[in-house]
């Protein structure tokens, strides 16, 4: 937690898009426990909550003071004036990913419910070269003239028992 | 937040940690498959050539071939 608070920084990362969009999470850290923002305050610094920027502008009085004077929930209501959410609150999980997985998985079937019903309604017959009799002769015929013998078809059948090999 | 103390995370060294271990997994990662593949693919086959041809009388496979009647200069 200290870690963050020790270092000061005064890049207005969070204050140019503040000021172009309003967007909502572009609150002072003090207002940040409501989920609605009452007043957009641009008197002071911005900040947010980001895994990648740990350097907010917010400044406090009391941290200037050596902190092992602070007790822990000084230490605590410092970080909490300081940051809205730690590490561990804002890297929480969620159960998101059962909607996506659940969604997902719907629309994936009603898909296939589609698909089947335009085998039977939609689609013509096959060709003939896919009946069972045709494709019996033609296998015959790539036997015959011996289609890749030494590792594909022709290698798999035994050419003296006249039979696919075991 | 109880006033335990948690350890202190690492703090430096983070890419040279990761750059090395997946340098590593690379490497290790590309010979196996290219070891897999020499074995399972390439040796394979070459061993079925070999194999084949070792006893490979071309006249009688011509023979059983002429007697399926696929061809047509001669029957």
């Amino acid at each position: 937690l200290l870690g963050r608070l020790s270092q000061e920084n005064c890049l207005n990362w969070g204050g140019e898009g503040c000021n172009e969009l309003r967007s909502h999470h572009c609150t002072p850290s003090s207002l940040a426990h409501e989920s609605v923002v009452k007043s957009k305050d641009f008197s002071l610094p911005t900040y947010v909550d980001r895994r990648d920027y740990a350097l907010p502008d917010v400044a406090h009085e009391k941290e200037k003071a050596s902190w092992s004077s602070l007790s822990t929930d000084e230490k605590v209501e410092l970080y909490r004036l300081k940051f809205r959410e730690s590490f561990a609150e804002m890297n929480r999980g969620s159960n998101e990913w059962k909607t996506v997985v659940g969604s997902a998985t719907l629309f994936i079937c009603f898909t296939a419910l589609i698909i089947m019903w335009q085998k039977s309604y939609v689609y013509g017959p096959l060709p003939e070269t896919f009946d069972k009799e045709w494709v019996a002769v033609q296998t015959k015929r790539m036997l015959d003239v011996k289609v890749n013998p030494i590792q594909r078809l022709a290698s798999k059948w035994d050419y003296e028992k006249n039979e696919w090999k075991k | 937040m109880a006033p335990e103390v948690l350890p202190k995370p690492q703090m430096r060294g983070l890419l040279a940690r990761r750059l090395r271990f997946h340098m590593v997994t690379a490497f290790v990662l590309s010979l196996g498959v290219a070891a897999l593949y020499k074995v399972g693919v390439a040796d394979k086959r070459k061993k079925a050539y070999a194999d084949f041809y070792r006893n490979y009388d071309a006249m009688k496979d011509f023979e059983e071939m002429r007697k399926a009647g696929i061809f047509q200069s001669v029957k």
